[in-house]
């Protein structure tokens, strides 16, 4: 799905010259008599419920990971972890997933030493029951990766499953991400690195909780130097010229642990529920041998910048032009005596319908823009470098805009990193003023990006140089009613819905794929509204607003209560939920565009029938111009007119501020319930 | 739009020039383009059989690609293990002119493990090329060919696999040796006009000239009324171990004598275990609940699809070892402990899923997808579902009730009915009371029963987390500003009948504008299953998967200075798919009594009802929303 060169060729490296040994029993601290393996202490075999959640149906005891550097000889430097786990389960019925356990192996990763033991309590003493190798599955899921799966033998509310396994890996310029928290409560959590003092990682601590401990020691171990490379290996292992046969290093031990956790539930309106686990990250930023220069990798963005701008998988892309020069020659008529601006939109337009899409989210080309120009299909970064470049040939200042989406997390801006970005769209400045498109998606507009890409912020690689842009959409709704009861109750009328912005382009994919589907889906979430006529307009021009009209007739939106009628303002378009039901939200709300709904309900009136009770006009606001709400209903001579303006004014709310949504909301629900009576005139 | 009768294309597959008899041009004109996806030009299917042991299999397809929605019928998809071997495979694409655009050869296609997530280990591959051009149309000619020594398994012939799909020209050949004869199972086919030739050594069939089918609501599934031809050689080859099935019977001798025999001893302390549990116990049901919740307690389910090509059950001194085994190991289990308990069992197989679908009675074959465990008594049979450690012994609701299933017997396997759920089984009670107060707010005393089919709906509601039932109820009957006081539920599992006892407060549930007051009597309102269009243009019969037996009755507890202006009306509607029944009526004493049944009934009915069915639901949804007017003084 990413880039299908490796990260580790975009990071040249040259394997040390020294051979590493690494003394492991002589690192770390005293193991503590219950995180050895294979002993469940008594203790965690009789405990009934878990003293951070007494409701958990499982909990993690330990989930450690113990990291070391170490060098092969002939092969090169090697991350070598030590995983350890274990769980309690405490309700066997509601926990039994997790003794199904499954890691992936990636390149070419090894794993050994692995070892799995279920303990239970049998009269008074614990048993435990370790399974072989036979019960221990592989399977190659793909040519990159292959995964490994085993399952606990007997487990019974109170047992205590346990794992341990050595993984081996040649990937030294991350480390990976450990989590400290699951689902379930954590007991006790450490992650522990040895680092050699060759290198040196930036590390990336997340989520709400601050770590009970955080030790560093320091310490040293002695290196060997071998005497040759291996014959798979080019390179020469030079020995010192004093004839010294090893030399000690410098060594630097983390250890981070985290302590009584409580379970991670997921919740609504978050993009991606990792950017808030307790969870750490290394990724190297420099290496440095004695007596050689000092290899830089990650560690500014501006660092950053360059390397993207220096690859020819990105910033090189930007220097191919010619491949366009036909092109150019018959688009000259169209774009000759435009604006900027109407340039900006002829070319994007051009390659968002021209150019299709094969779903691959990536910052890097596959194939080159030449090729997909050539093909009319691509990757993200393909279309969207193809974009630029012709951009830039039309006189444009247009440049490329890397960012991650949401699955992949969001940008820690304080730990620098490659690995963060995965994701290329386009970026265009005229006259002061910004404008980002993404013209791999063939429904979004100029500032109205997808989804995914809504992700906080981006940087826009220049030249020379980056800048930081906020990445939000905005989402306008206008919806226009015209209609008229009779004096039976029958409600009747058009409805007319003007979209722009963000909220276009989920709903214009849509149309292209299953027109017939949104039709069903609008009148499921009306059910019981006869609907006719359905209009779209502007299905695939994005300038536009996106249009959908219908005529409709209702019979039981007003009730006939002996002589009287009782109407909602809104009829069937009000909010009848609130979004925000729980309390105490800990995560921040996630929208990703600002949003504004603006409603106008007209209501002619039956004969022989006069307002008893109008409900009354209210505004609402939020502080700090965090959003507002208006509501008023005014009464003409034969018919009634309901305005509702809503507008939440920033794309993501901060955890206390989401307090102040749900009472906006609460107070807005209530509102919009409230009806018109009508009584018949004597 | 005009139709126009498109003639019989004769495509030869050796013919490069394939795509061009394949007038996309013509065809983008025709009906088979309208609301279609794609369009198979051709395909073919041939089985070569050298003996019972031995078939190749080719598969040719010819499709033109019409929009995104329409590319997976593009795709080739080749699943393997390893007793199948691909013998070739390759696909070409073409523009709408008939153009060759892109080559792809077997060294071009993915291949990766076809291991289901919650599977322990499965040995099973797929080799599949999913990729193609960006404009539309285009056209994709593919082919495969394996070979496979497993004789008993063959692909189902289903032509009209998918909704919006034309199908000009779909065959199935198969060449065999004149002696070797063939189970087989047809279904649909006249109503599609399949034409069928059968000689001493091949058999084929024919579909031509299939508009596309659009989808409607409520219909029933596609392969129940859509062509479909299976097969299976009465002499087969399955893992290297030959059968000949010939009869039920045979089906039933065989899986007796090359899957379970020899799987059920026991180790000493698993015999110790049940005979102390059911010691003293006379009652053969007792015993069989006894030993059922002794298996749920111990075991836990896992997938795990090894040897004979997955349908030989674990050992069941292994499951009794390792505490955990998939269905087929969890019923021969289950049926060895309950041997020990001088209970006779026998192990059954099932197609499970919400919708029934039978074992193929004139289909002589191995079928189904899922083992059960049937117990019968002198008067009527208990099914057991072993998978799942919190269901009630017996109880097969909603997974594999109603429908054939294969049951295996010493002597032979028979076809047998499982246990149907009616409408009078499925019950739900909602019964309490409600005050309304001076300020609007409403206190709700609820007690909810679920009998049968609604048992398994709620049931789970008892591994809930305080917080998660608070959302639930939230969620259920959205009320605005609700607090949940107390809940407590019951379960139990000897009549199927779980209870919820509920009580919460709603704020501002009433409406005051001025000095009326309205409210709606019908509070806890479930009304989202009732989902209807507006087309009622039906083509198929429609299929109402769930019935519904649901009673609602409240006390309401009207406050002092309310006064009665106007009640709702009382309603009562039938028809043969239903009945509906309202009514909301004063008592003394200040309060009123509200009540409303609903009776949906199960079933296939006539595409020409579905108006008056769906004029029954508008009714209902429209008479649920009825208020009470109250004046205040």
């Amino acid at each position: 799905m990413t880039s299908s060169t490796s990260y580790l060729k975009r990071i040249k490296f040259y394997a040390p010259l020294i051979l590493l040994f690494f003394c492991f029993t002589s690192v770390g601290n005293a193991q503590k008599s219950n995180s050895k393996f294979g002993e469940a202490v008594l203790d965690e075999l009789k405990k009934k419920n878990s003293s951070i959640g007494p409701e958990a149906d499982a909990e993690y005891l330990l989930n450690n990971c113990w990291t070391k550097l170490s060098y092969e000889p002939g092969l090169g430097w090697r991350r070598r972890m030590i995983i350890h786990k274990k769980i309690k389960i405490y309700s066997k019925e509601d926990a039994s997933a997790w003794a199904n356990v499954i890691f992936s192996l990636y390149g070419k990763d090894t794993y050994s030493s692995l070892k799995v033991v279920t303990h239970n309590l049998v009269d008074g003493k614990s048993v435990s029951e370790q399974i072989s190798k036979k019960d221990i599955f592989r399977e190659k899921v793909t040519e990159e990766k292959e995964n490994v799966r085993f399952t606990f033998p007997n487990v019974k509310d109170g047992s205590v499953i346990e794992w341990k396994y050595e993984l081996m890996s040649e990937n030294i310029f991350s480390l990976g991400t450990w989590y400290f928290q699951y689902s379930i409560p954590v007991v006790h959590s450490s992650y522990k690195v040895s680092i050699p003092s060759y290198f040196n990682y930036q590390s990336r601590l997340i989520g709400f909780d601050k770590p009970s401990d955080k030790i560093v020691d320091y310490g040293s171990d002695v290196i060997y130097f071998g005497t040759t490379g291996s014959s798979n290996n080019t390179r020469t292992i030079k020995k010192p010229k004093d004839g010294s046969t090893r030399s000690s290093i410098d060594t630097k031990t983390i250890k981070i642990i985290y302590k009584d956790v409580e379970a991670l539930k997921r919740e609504q309106f978050v993009f991606n529920i990792n950017n808030y686990r307790n969870s750490i990250r290394f990724e190297l930023e420099s290496y440095k041998e004695p007596n050689k220069d000092q290899q830089d990798f990650t560690s500014t963005w501006a660092s950053i910048a360059v390397i993207l701008m220096k690859d020819k998988e990105l910033g090189l892309q930007l220097r191919r032009k010619a491949f366009l020069k036909d092109f150019f020659l018959e688009m000259n008529p169209e774009l000759k005596g435009k604006s900027d601006k109407d340039k900006m939109r002829i070319l994007f337009d051009y390659v968002r319908t021209n150019m299709k899409w094969n779903n691959n989210r990536s910052k890097y080309v596959d194939e080159g823009i030449k090729k997909a120009f050539e093909d009319r299909i691509g990757n993200s970064a393909e279309i969207n470098l193809l974009l630029i470049n012709m951009l830039r040939k039309a006189g444009l200042e247009a440049n490329p805009l890397v960012l991650s989406t949401t699955d992949n997390g969001a940008i820690i801006n304080e730990c620098p990193s490659i690995l963060q970005l995965n994701y290329l769209i386009t970026a265009v400045e005229i006259d002061g003023k910004t404008y980002l498109m993404d013209a791999a998606h063939k429904y979004s507009n100029i500032n109205a990006l997808p989804f995914y890409c809504l992700n906080y912020t981006g940087f826009v690689l220049y030249e020379k140089g980056f800048k930081e842009v906020d990445l939000s959409s905005k989402s306008v709704e206008r919806i226009k009613i015209i209609s008229k009861v009779d004096a039976d109750g029958l409600l009747s009328g058009s409805f007319q819905k003007m979209e722009f912005g963000h909220a276009t382009i989920e709903d214009r994919s849509q149309l292209e794929s299953d027109e017939d589907e949104l039709v069903e889906v609008i009148k499921e979430m009306h059910e019981g509204i006869v609907k006719d006529s359905f209009e779209f307009v502007n299905k695939t021009n994005v300038k536009q607003p996106l249009l959908t009209n219908y005529l409709f007739e209702d019979e039981t939106n007003i009730q006939k209560i002996g002589d009287r009628l009782f109407i909602n303002p809104l009829l069937y378009i009000g909010q009848d939920e609130n979004p925000f039901k729980k309390e105490g939200r800990k995560f921040p709300v996630e929208i990703g565009s600002s949003i504004q709904e603006n409603y106008n309900v007209s209501l002619e009136l039956p004969e022989g029938y006069t307002v008893e009770y109008l409900p009354q006009a209210i505004k609402l606001e939020l502080p700090d111009n965090l959003g507002s709400y208006y509501f008023a209903v005014s009464e003409g001579d034969t018919s009634i007119n309901a305005i509702r303006k809503l507008s939440l004014n920033r794309p993501i709310y901060s955890a206390a501020e989401a307090a102040g949504l749900r009472e906006l909301f609460l107070r807005i629900v209530e509102v919009e319930a409230e009806k018109i009576i009508l009584s018949k005139v004597e | 739009m005009k139709t126009i009768l498109y003639p019989l294309i004769f495509i030869s597959f050796v013919n490069k020039n394939l795509a061009q008899s394949c007038n996309v041009i013509e065809l983008l004109v025709s009906d088979y383009s309208v609301h279609a996806d794609a369009i198979v030009c051709s395909e073919t299917t041939e089985l070569q059989f050298s003996n019972r042991n031995n078939v190749v299999i080719t598969k040719r397809k010819s499709v033109i690609i019409l929009n995104d929605a329409g590319r997976r019928h593009g795709h080739t998809v080749v699943f393997y293990d390893k007793n199948k071997k691909i013998k070739k495979a390759s696909a070409r694409f073409y523009n709408k002119f008939g153009k060759e655009t892109k080559k792809i050869t077997k060294k071009d296609f993915k291949d990766q493990s076809a291991i289901n997530d919650f599977s322990l280990y499965e040995d099973s591959r797929v080799l599949y090329y999913d990729g193609g051009p960006a404009d539309y149309p285009y056209i994709v000619e593919y082919e495969y060919s394996y070979e496979t020594s497993n004789t008993l398994y063959l692909p189902t012939w289903n032509p009209i696999s998918s909704y919006n799909l034309s199908v000009l020209e779909s065959n199935l050949i198969i060449n065999f040796p004149a002696d070797m004869t063939f189970n087989k199972s047809e279904s649909n086919l006249e109503d599609f006009e399949v034409s069928i030739s059968e000689t001493i050594d091949q058999l084929s069939y024919s579909l031509t000239a299939a508009m596309p089918i659009k989808e409607e609501r409520y219909s029933m599934p596609l392969s129940s009324f859509g062509p479909r031809v299976k097969l299976s050689p009465t002499n087969f080859s399955h893992e290297g171990i030959n059968g000949e099935f010939k009869s039920w019977k045979d089906v039933g001798e065989w899986i007796e004598e090359e899957l379970l025999i020899g799987q059920d001893q026991l180790p000493a302390d698993a015999i110790s275990d049940i005979k102390l549990l059911t010691k003293g116990v006379t009652d053969d049901r007792e015993k069989v609940r006894l030993v059922y919740e002794y298996m749920q307690k111990k075991c836990r389910y896992i997938s795990v699809q090894i040897g004979i090509g997955g349908w030989k059950p674990m050992h069941a001194a292994d499951v009794h070892r390792l505490s955990y085994g998939d269905c087929k190991a969890l019923v021969n289990y289950t049926k060895a402990l309950l041997n020990v308990a001088d209970v006779p069992s026998y192990y059954t197989i099932v197609y499970a899923g919400s919708v029934p679908v039978d074992i193929d009675s004139s289909f002589t074959s191995l079928q189904g997808n899922h083992a059960i465990l049937q117990v019968p008594f002198e008067k009527d049979t208990m099914w057991l579902e072993c998978t799942n450690d919190k269901a009630a012994p017996g109880y097969i609701s909603g997974f594999t009730d109603d429908r054939d299933v294969l049951v295996v017997y010493p002597e032979g396997g028979t076809i047998i009915h499982t246990k149907k759920y009616t409408e009078v089984d499925n019950r739900k009670r909602v019964d309490g009371t409600m005050q309304i107060s001076e300020d609007g707010s409403l206190a709700i005393d609820a007690i909810i029963e679920s009998k049968g089919a609604q048992y398994g709906a709620v049931k789970w509601l008892n591994s809930l987390k305080e917080d998660e039932i608070d959302k639930y109820y939230k969620n259920l009957w959205n009320l605005p500003g609700v607090e949940i006081g107390s809940v407590n539920f019951s379960d139990n599992r000897t009549d199927e009948l779980f209870t919820e006892k509920l009580k919460m407060k709603v704020r501002a549930y009433v409406q005051k504008m001025g000095n009326l007051v309205m409210f709606r009597p019908y509070v806890l309102r479930l009304d989202e299953d009732f989902n209807t269009t507006t087309s009622l243009e039906k083509k198929y019969d429609f299929f109402l998967e769930e019935g519904r037996n649901t009673m609602d009755e409240f006390i309401i507890e009207i406050p002092e200075g309310f006064e009665l202006e106007d009640l709702p009306k009382a309603l009562e509607l039938e028809h043969n798919f239903g009945k509906y029944t309202y009514s909301c009526s004063p008592l003394e004493g200040n309060r009123l009594q509200f009540r409303r049944t609903l009776f949906l009934k199960k079933g296939r009915y006539d595409k020409a009802d579905y108006y008056t069915y769906a004029d029954f639901i508008k009714s209902i949804n429209k008479n649920d929303e009825q208020y009470l007017l109250f004046k205040k003084n």
